[in-house]
Formats: structure tokens, C-alpha cells, sequence
């Protein structure tokens, strides 16, 4: 039972402690960025009420504990509607949200932090940055419901007989314990390595992580309309389950944060580049007309 | 004036790929499919193991008659599946090649388990083999 919990709780937990590593990163990046900017006061000033502060973080799980508890209550008759198909709908819209909320905040983000977006009045700035902590916070609180009420089925599985509590009882605990540790400090490593990163490669990582984190959310959706026949799945292109097999740790961490998968489809292989490579050609479309813009507006172009 | 003659064009593109999506999506929630099923009962699986015909996609009937909630789940064959009590669960499987697939119930998996043998033989329909359940 210990070790059956610490693995469920991996599964469905990690991608929460994910989601809050990355969403800090891209705020850390996003303060450095202000720094180093020379309207720093004026940025100072915006930020402290239009952050992604720990206070809004705290208060968005609050309420997404609730959801998760009604949406577990309500998941039994959910999954009888659309001819046994409620579940998987309802889920894939809901990951294909995470995702469709990914790519806005990374499109906001990189064409915000466009050295241009610093001309713009304070407003305006003000504006971007209660855009882009929304959408942060909206992302989180979809990513604690969708996954948190999973795990919530599982705990209460447990808690439905009374012989399972009274023999595994320890177990559970334990495992909840071992999980949030390996959780916890896989989010914190993974939180210093993107600042790492970030400020050695001055490429802001983060975003691109983050987008892949999205991805991965999408292909889940994916995965659940296949499963129930609404979308059409192919032969499996290939496998590489002999080099990192899914039901490995790398594999689990791998399927978090990239979507990582064994043996995709065409369908899948199609929908995960087009998913990657859309947003990031969209961002360089806007980043290239703001510069063309700004070059005519200054009569230099 | 060229606007005008462009914009149906375009309109006529995204419906005819709107049309195209739904169709696909009406083929596959329409289309029949060989059907096989398996009962989880007291956290196993019956049958333990199934054989299904290569490169065709069938469905799948879970009947869960355990009073706790289970959940279908499996690396191999891309699929996760939440069973209530006492209801039945349908999915997908395949088109597959040739091979072994296992199945588990995740939060049973020491005694919830199975395999799913998918084999390029002519298989009787519908090709369920009741073997016991040796876990």
C-alpha cells in the first residue's frame, strides 16, 4: 500500500508541483527581466500589486480544493453522460484549456517582455501584468482540479472500507508523506535549475518550458478522446518504451513535463509538433511586426 | 472588390475542414466495432488474459462489480480508465501489432492485473478466453 500510494500519488500530484515550479520560475524571470529594465522604480511600483504573489497562490488552492472535492463527488454521474463518454469529454476540454491558457500567457510573455513593451505607459504595463497573473493563476487552479480530483477518487477508494484504513492506515500516510517529499523536491530543484538556466542562456527558458508543460496537458486530452473513439488513433510509429519506459521515474517526470510517450501515433506526433511549433511562430510574427512598427514610428526602418 | 471574391473562398476552407473533422468524428463514434469485456471482481480481472485480433480496433466493456472505485490503466496500450462501482467502463484499443499488453488496476496492482495478447490469427467472435485468474 505504501508504495502503490507514493506511485499514485507521483502520477497525479507531480504535475501540480510542476505547474507551481514553473509558474514561480516565469515570475522570477519575469522580476529579473524588470531589473534590469531602466524603468525599474516604475515596475517596482506595478509589480507589488499585480504579481503572482504567494498570498493569490494560497487562495487559489484554497478554492481549488474545494472544486476538486465537488468535482470527485460529481465524476460517477459525469461519467455516465455522452453514452459513457462524460468523463473523457468533459477532461479533454479542461486539459485543452491548461493548454489554449499556456500558449496565451507564453504569447503575453514573450512579446511583453520585448524591449518595446517597456516604452508603453504605465497603464498599459499595469494592464499586461493583471492579464498574465490571471491567466497564471487560472492555469493553476485548472491544473489542481484536473489533476487533484484523481487523486482524490484514489484516497477516497480508501477511505470507503473501513478493514483497508484499519490495515493500511500507516501506509497511506507514509506514502502521502514520501510523495510530497520527492514532489517538493523535485519542484524546488526544478525551479533553480530554470533560473540557472535562464540566466545563463538568457533565452528565457522558462517560457519554453512551460509551453512543453501545456503540450503535455494537451496530449493527455488527446489520449482521453482517443481512448473513447472520438478521435481516430493510429498504429504506433515507433516505440522506445526499451530506452525510458512510461512506467519508469524518468519516464513519469518525462511525461509531466514534455509529454513524453512510448509509442505515439501519427495523430499524436501531428497534434504535439503543431502544438509546439504554432505559438512559437505566432510569437515571432507579433515580436517581428512590433519591431517593424517601432522602426517606422522612429523613422529608422 | 478582391476582398469580397477572397472571403467565401476562405469560408468555404474552414468549413469544408469543420465538415471534415466532424465526419471523422462521426465515422469513429458510429463505427462498429468487435466487442470483448472484462469483469473486475474483488480487485481481479476476468478474464486475466484476452486475445484480440492484430491491426483492428475493438471495444472494450469493463464491468466493475467491486464496491470501490478502480482504475483501468495500462502503459502499453495508452490507456486510463476510471471504474466506478458497480458501473461498466467502455474504451478503445488499438489498432495494435502483435504482442503482449498489460493491464492493471492502479490502486489494486499486486491483484488487479492482466494481459491482453493480441494475436494476427482469424479469432472466433467474440474471442474471450476465461482462463483463471493467477495472480
Amino acid at each position: 500500500m505504501l508504495i502503490n500510494t507514493v506511485l499514485v500519488f507521483l502520477q497525479n500530484i507531480l504535475p501540480i508541483f510542476v505547474v507551481f515550479s514553473l509558474l514561480f520560475a516565469q515570475q522570477g524571470v519575469c522580476l529579473q527581466l524588470n531589473k534590469h529594465s531602466k524603468f525599474q522604480s516604475i515596475h517596482q511600483k506595478s509589480d507589488k500589486t499585480f504579481d503572482l504573489t504567494v498570498s493569490k497562490v494560497v487562495k487559489t488552492t484554497i478554492i481549488g480544493l474545494f472544486l476538486i472535492g465537488s468535482l470527485s463527488h460529481y465524476m460517477p454521474i459525469l461519467s455516465q453522460h455522452f453514452a459513457g463518454m462524460g468523463l473523457e469529454i468533459v477532461f479533454s476540454i479542461l486539459f485543452s484549456l491548461i493548454y489554449c491558457l499556456i500558449t496565451t500567457s507564453f504569447l503575453l510573455r514573450l512579446t511583453s517582455s520585448h524591449h518595446q513593451w517597456h516604452d508603453k505607459p504605465i497603464n498599459e504595463q499595469q494592464t499586461l501584468n493583471r492579464q498574465q497573473t490571471f491567466i497564471s493563476l487560472a492555469i493553476l487552479l485548472l491544473v489542481l482540479c484536473v489533476h487533484g480530483s484523481y487523486f482524490s477518487l484514489y484516497v477516497r477508494s480508501l477511505l470507503f472500507s473501513k478493514a483497508t484504513i484499519e490495515a493500511s492506515y500507516s501506509g497511506i500516510v507514509v506514502g502521502v508523506i514520501i510523495g510530497t517529499g520527492i514532489c517538493l523536491s523535485i519542484a524546488i530543484l526544478l525551479y533553480f535549475i530554470l533560473m540557472t538556466l535562464d540566466k545563463k542562456l538568457k533565452g528565457k527558458m522558462v517560457y519554453y518550458f512551460l509551453l512543453l508543460f501545456g503540450v503535455a496537458q494537451l496530449m493527455q486530452g488527446l489520449q482521453l478522446l482517443e481512448q473513447v473513439d472520438i478521435i481516430s488513433s493510429n498504429v504506433h510509429l515507433w516505440s522506445t518504451s526499451h530506452l525510458i519506459a512510461e512506467d519508469s521515474e524518468l519516464g513519469y517526470f518525462l511525461t509531466i513535463l514534455f509529454g513524453y510517450e512510448a509509442t505515439p501515433s501519427a495523430m499524436q506526433l501531428i497534434v504535439y509538433l503543431s502544438a509546439i511549433i504554432l505559438p512559437i511562430i505566432i510569437a515571432k510574427l507579433i515580436s517581428h511586426r512590433q519591431n517593424t512598427t517601432a522602426s517606422l514610428m522612429k523613422g529608422t526602418y | 472588390m478582391s476582398s469580397t471574391l477572397t472571403r467565401p473562398k476562405s469560408l468555404f476552407k474552414v468549413q469544408f475542414i469543420i465538415s471534415y473533422i466532424l465526419l471523422m468524428a462521426s465515422y469513429n463514434v458510429f463505427a462498429q466495432r468487435q466487442e470483448f469485456s472484462i469483469t473486475l471482481k474483488d480487485h481481479l480481472f476476468y478474464p486475466a488474459e484476452m486475445t484480440i485480433p492484430a491491426n483492428k480496433k475493438i471495444k472494450l466493456i469493463i464491468d466493475n462489480q467491486d464496491d470501490s472505485v478502480e482504475e483501468f490503466d495500462s502503459f502499453s496500450l495508452n490507456r486510463e480508465k476510471v471504474l466506478f462501482p458497480k458501473q461498466k467502463a467502455t474504451i478503445y484499443i488499438g489498432p495494435l501489432s502483435p504482442g503482449r499488453y498489460d493491464f492493471f488496476g492502479e490502486y489494486h496492482p499486486d491483484s488487479a492485473r492482466g494481459v491482453i495478447i493480441v494475436s494476427e490469427a482469424d479469432l472466433p467472435i467474440p474471442a474471450i478466453k476465461e482462463v483463471d485468474n493467477a495472480n
